[in-house]
């Protein structure tokens, strides 16, 4: 599963996570702190995503 | 998960209200909280000339997309402070959606007034964030009050004002603690400040410009890292995911129980602003903030 981090604009691959819940806790998110997004549609933290999923998950605070 | 008010796919999950919406139905919610929000700290009237402070991150374009679409007059503010590594992109991003949507825009370039953040930070031992920030409201008030506008509107969110009030408490700050909350109004100089989105959270604006296409800059300042504020906020995020609901109940309790009491402190205490020796702007000092900054700069060649 292809994942893109922003802001940084990062590209990390990560196996194994069927879940958006599962998505963030490997990323060390809570689902508050980020927007998931596949397909430029935003998911719930119950959705469940797949290996040939691209998915962006966009931090949401505000740095300054 | 199922939309709470038509039953259709969710796409935003909010265990603060334990609810999930649909894209339509979460624009309403919005909607109705920012209402809720203006209606019940009696922010603002239909009649009031109202002037954003528009950063070009999510929170201030997320309010005045919002407010432009509920009528109000509004006009936007944004004070381009020079950081090459995100100012530029800032200001693109304020330029381009204030002249999609109409919106009046004033820009005042701190690199004109000789006052570029850069510049400030090399001239200082400690962290810039607090002489920047101190910038930015002197001139967000100076253009309200010399233009005419009745209120100076920010993106505030409740995140932001969590985290405030978290470090106010933690430091038992009575003066900034009588001095919080989502509307001050326009006394000695200074025109009414107002934060229509106190009750919505970052992760709330963020899919609220998601879902309304609202192109929001990205990029972070330079010299906010290791910001005292961002910590605050990464625990009280562990706080609200453990019991949902946490932020909104703590800051709405301070606002109904708590801030009377420091806001009467103040008033006992309380020191009235006299015009700076300088350029008249409203200080507790003989010398204003800004003005001793730019006395500073020149000193130090």
């Amino acid at each position: 599963m292809r994942i893109t981090l922003e802001p940084e604009n990062r590209q990390v691959l990560l196996p194994k996570v069927s879940t958006v819940t599962g998505l963030l806790n490997k990323l060390g998110l809570k689902s508050n702190q980020a927007l998931v997004i596949r397909n430029n549609e935003l998911l719930t933290p119950d959705e469940k995503i797949y290996p040939d999923d691209a998915i962006i998950v966009r931090q949401v605070a505000s740095r300054g | 998960m199922k939309c709470t008010r038509c039953r259709q796919k969710a796409v935003v999950a909010l265990p603060s209200h334990t609810a999930g919406f649909c894209a339509p139905c979460y624009l309403v919610y919005f909607e109705r909280q920012v209402q809720r929000a203006i209606k019940e700290r009696r922010l603002f009237k239909p009649e009031d000339k109202i002037i954003i402070a528009l950063s070009g991150g999510k929170d201030s374009l997320a309010l005045a997309s919002q407010l432009k679409s509920l009528g109000y007059d509004i006009s936007g503010l944004h004070i381009d402070l020079a950081i090459p590594e995100s100012s530029p992109t800032a200001r693109e991003h304020v330029e381009k959606f204030c002249d999609s949507r109409a919106i009046p825009l004033f820009v005042l370039e701190m690199k004109k007034q000789g006052l570029a953040i850069p510049k400030v930070k090399s001239r200082i031992k400690r962290p810039v964030c607090s002489i920047c920030g101190k910038i930015k409201r002197y001139y967000l008030n100076k253009l309200a009050m010399d233009k005419g506008f009745t209120a100076l509107a920010t993106g505030h969110n409740l995140d932001d004002e969590t985290a405030r009030l978290f470090s106010n408490l933690f430091s038992w700050n009575e003066a900034y603690l009588g001095d919080q909350g989502p509307y001050l109004p326009e006394e000695n100089g200074f025109v009414r400040k107002v934060k229509p989105l106190y009750r919505l959270s970052e992760f709330e604006t963020a899919s609220f410009c998601f879902i309304a296409k609202i192109n929001y800059c990205l990029a972070p300042c330079p010299y906010s890292r290791g910001a005292s504020f961002s910590f605050y906020k990464t625990l009280l995020d562990e706080l609200e995911h453990r019991q949902p609901g946490r932020k909104l109940s703590f800051y709405e309790g301070f606002l109904n129980k708590g801030q009377k009491a420091f806001a009467m402190l103040n008033e006992e205490r309380g020191i009235t602003p006299s015009p700076c020796r300088e350029c008249g702007y409203p200080t507790s000092e003989d010398i204003c903030g800004v003005c001793r900054v730019k006395s500073m700069l020149a000193d130090s060649g």
